[in-house]
């Protein structure tokens, strides 16, 4: 065993092209050449607080423990993993300093020396060996349990060493490493000691929890032991807790944020032109939104209705009315993930292109000749989502289908939605996944039971098969256009619309490395890693 | 004297236990009714694929029992006094509260001082004054803060704080614990968008009252005596029109004490309001129900202190 592991090719900072094309099935599965830091206009100063605004509180800072993108936001400058994405999406080593595919499903990394946890410790191969067992425990209850159940056993066989053993092939197993919620390492001594981290936190991270005032602030501040050499720049970074919108907004422009992120499409004209305000267009779509069908009963079990309401509604109108143009057409998986996202347009994809005659000789083979009464539920938690059902109301009946917009608190309709327990159809926002095969599987297999709409097709039971078993980039693609084509021509869910956060900022950031489509919990980022302030 | 008053407070007192088992059992049902379950919430749409997990924290937090086994467990664990724990976050209820009330009683307090401090005085310059000039100007200032709700205020006095003195903290929360001065300072904005709010109304309301007292008899008789004109206003009439005065205000100070969740919002002060809507949101129990005693509580005190007052004001006002 650790004869191989000397000979796999040492990787540093990162792994180089060379030592994948001989790690065979890891140049398969999309990993590629660290991408060289863009050159700096100036040189970085160190110090200074860069201060966030945050619309709501993490409601727990524990990785394994939170599903809220507000508690990533902090972990992700808090933990490390063994695998990260560079801005490019290439995964790159993080505590990983070199790691070897044994055979398919047989993994071996080798940790980075001299890493230590921000209570002092070294970081050990034991620690990485915990933190997926305590994800696996039921106790935990973990909401990644199931991502991780793949795994078969997670072996420890010296300090620096970690063994992972997973029961079959499974593409999306690198991806997920590189998740920082999924893949967060924590310590095992700090989780005993206090029963979970919801409320501590000690990582291996660029940054140190010093406190966490629950509705109030998060204030962390720089770890000066990184394990990447004078990163970070800053002395600290403050998550300020501001509910309100205008008072967000406010905060930005007296200066006293420097950053916040997701601005409302109609609010961001707001900004524009504000004194030491810039303002950043994401550089890809990755957020959707999805509209599902009740498809237990009629009229919706019906191909073609489904195929009618998936013509009446026009995209490109949605697109420049409700996001102001700030989004691409989509299928599940989002244009940034393009090669796997569908980069097509509505000419591209069987039944995307706005035709509402169409839309009614198909409801006329249906036998809805006098058009149909549906309804669409929304919540108003996200006005986005309310706005866009009011635009589709207008198209729809257009073409004859009658929809009653129903709004519903945001706890019913997540439920209703998950469970297929609304009428007609239900729409709310969804969020990028890590990994194609995360984006489709559990929402498009018919034996998932949070199939959405809960259609069968066994077609599509076998490309996401195909999908997660199969370790070829290229094959993997095809599957997934494939799948995507399938389940475009069958309507079996609509999506509207990729869209992305535009994000706010004050000229004094310096050096914030957006990945594409930064969103709270839409992309893994360490996004003030090497952010600095010019004061 | 003595002692009708203590066996009063004490009979209010009493009536607290079954007020609050009221208060939580009815709380537990109407939780329970609204859709929308715990479980999916807290994995989110990514988690809740799989039914092991989902049955796994069912289990966990104990909801896969009856609802009335559920309350039971709650109701023992709250008399050994053990409020439990945030379903959603694992947290302390009662270190919850515990943080987040006094921000709110904070708030409170502030707000209604401010509110006192200037609708009193307002209101008994426009009676002395009725008809005019300076009536006129408070009957305006009533008007435009009674009709602008205080969420307004705050957001006009944070924007307007942003661009004219972006040096004043107008966001955020000090603890009082911590430094004193700044936590007053910085809640300051808030209290006063809250407690203008108020002042508006203790002003209309003490201005009528004092026009009706400085019509009754007792009050010529002391102006027949000799009383200086001060001595009328102040002695005599405010103390009696005070009283319809102390009961709006306390039922407002009810409601502030509730916790004021659109103020603390904009201006993101991490109080009651904000953590019990949430708590709603999230589906949390066992915050709710902790959040529900605590301010049954507080509510019951606060009126019992009011009737207390009436009596301090008006010796003549006695209990039975």
């Amino acid at each position: 065993m650790t004869d191989r592991i000397e000979d796999s090719t040492r990787l540093q900072p990162g792994p180089t092209r060379r030592a994948f094309l001989g790690a065979g099935a890891l140049t398969l599965l999309g990993l590629a050449a660290p991408t060289v830091p863009p050159a700096r206009a100036q040189t970085p100063k160190r110090g200074g607080t860069l201060v966030v605004a945050a619309d709501v509180s993490p409601p727990g800072l524990d990785p394994q423990k939170s599903a809220a993108a507000h508690s990533w936001m902090i972990a992700e400058h808090v933990y490390s993993t063994l695998l990260r994405r560079d801005p490019k999406m290439n995964l790159v080593g993080d505590l990983a300093e070199s790691w070897q595919v044994v055979n398919d499903t047989t993994f071996v990394f080798k940790l980075r020396k001299g890493v230590g946890w921000h209570h002092g410790r070294d970081l050990v191969a034991d620690d990485v060996k915990y933190s997926f067992e305590r994800m696996l425990d039921e106790k935990t209850a973990s909401p990644w349990r199931s991502n991780w159940s793949i795994i078969d056993r997670v072996e420890a066989p010296d300090r620096s060493t970690v063994r992972f053993v997973i029961k079959r092939p499974f593409a999306p197993f690198f991806s997920y490493l590189a998740t920082p919620h999924y893949g967060a390492i924590v310590p095992r001594d700090i989780v005993e000691k206090n029963g979970d981290l919801q409320r501590v936190a000690s990582g291996t991270g660029p940054f140190m929890l010093d406190r966490f005032v629950p509705d109030n602030t998060v204030v962390l501040k720089r770890n000066p032991s990184y394990h990447e050499p004078g990163l970070p720049y800053l002395d600290g970074l403050e998550y300020r807790i501001i509910p309100d919108e205008a008072a967000r907004l406010a905060a930005l422009r007296a200066g006293t944020v420097q950053y916040l992120w997701s601005v409302d499409p109609l609010i961001d004209r707001q900004l524009q032109g504000a004194a030491g305000v810039v303002l950043r267009e994401p550089d890809g779509y990755c957020a959707q939104h999805g509209m599902a069908f009740n498809q237990t009963r009629p009229p919706f079990t019906e191909a073609a209705v489904r195929r009618a309401v998936s013509v009446a509604i026009n995209r490109r109108e949605i697109i420049a009315s409700v996001l102001r143009g700030h989004g691409e057409i989509t299928t599940k998986i989002p244009p940034c993930d393009a090669p796997f996202g569908y980069r097509g347009d509505d000419k591209g994809l069987p039944y995307y292109a706005h035709d509402p005659a169409l839309a009614r000789r198909l409801l006329t083979e249906a036998g809805f000749a006098g058009g149909l009464d549906t309804t669409l539920e929304v919540s108003p938690r996200f006005p986005q989502t309310v706005r866009t059902g009011e635009v589709m109301k207008e198209q729809l009946a257009g073409a004859g289908i009658r929809v009653t917009l129903k709004q519903v608190e945001w706890g019913a309709a997540l439920k209703n939605f998950v469970r297929t327990e609304y009428e007609g159809m239900s729409m709310i926002p969804l969020v990028w996944q890590p990994d194609p095969d995360a984006h489709v599987y559990d929402i498009f297999h018919s034996g998932s039971n949070i199939n959405l709409g809960k259609f069968k097709d066994a077609r599509v039971d076998q490309l996401l098969e195909q999908g997660r078993t199969t370790l070829d980039r290229d094959k993997r693609i095809a599957i997934y256009r494939d799948l995507q084509r399938h389940v475009a021509e069958q309507a079996y869910l609509i999506f509207p619309y990729a869209s992305g956060a535009t994000e706010a900022l004050r000229d004094t950031v310096k050096d914030y490395v957006s990945i594409p489509g930064a969103q709270p919990g839409s992309r893994s980022r360490i996004f003030f890693k090497q952010a600095w302030l010019d004061r | 004297m003595a002692r009708p008053l203590t066996s009063y407070i004490g009979k209010r007192l009493l009536l607290l236990i079954p007020t609050l088992l009221g208060v939580s059992v009815l709380t537990f049902l109407l939780i329970h009714l609204i859709p929308g379950d715990l479980v999916t919430i807290l994995l989110g749409i990514t988690a809740s694929q799989n039914e092991q997990t989902r049955q796994a924290l069912i289990h966990a937090l104990h909801l896969d029992r009856p609802l009335a086994v559920q309350y039971l467990l709650w109701l023992g664990d709250v008399l050994r006094g053990d409020l439990g724990h945030s379903l959603v976050t694992g947290f302390s209820v009662r270190d919850e509260l515990a943080r987040s009330y006094p921000v709110t009683l904070q708030l409170a307090l502030m707000a209604m001082a401010i509110a006192l401090a200037v609708g009193v005085p307002l209101g008994v310059l426009a009676a002395t004054r009725a008809g005019r000039a300076l009536d006129a100007s408070t009957r305006v200032f009533s008007l435009l803060f009674i009709s602008a709700p205080a969420f307004f205020i705050g957001t006009v006095v944070i924007i307007g704080g942003a661009r004219y003195a972006p040096w004043l903290p107008t966001l955020g929360h000090v603890p009082f614990t911590e430094s004193p001065a700044r936590s007053l300072g910085a809640m300051l904005p808030a209290a006063s968008s809250l407690g203008l709010a108020i002042s508006a109304i203790i002003a209309r309301f003490t201005r009528s009252s004092m026009l009706e007292v400085l019509g009754q008899d007792f009050v010529r008789t002391a102006r027949a005596k000799g009383v200086a004109d001060r001595g009328v206003v102040y002695k005599h009439a405010l103390r009696n029109a005070l009283i319809p005065v102390v009961a709006m205000a306390g039922t407002q100070f009810v409601y502030l004490i509730g916790g004021a969740v659109i103020i603390e919002e904009v201006f993101a002060l991490p109080g009651m309001g904000r953590l019990v809507v949430n708590a709603i949101y999230q589906r949390d129990y066992t915050m709710i129900q902790g959040a529900v005693l605590l301010l049954t509580s507080a509510a019951v005190l606060v009126n019992l202190t009011l009737d207390l007052l009436y009596h301090l004001i008006d010796r003549r006002i006695l209990y039975a």
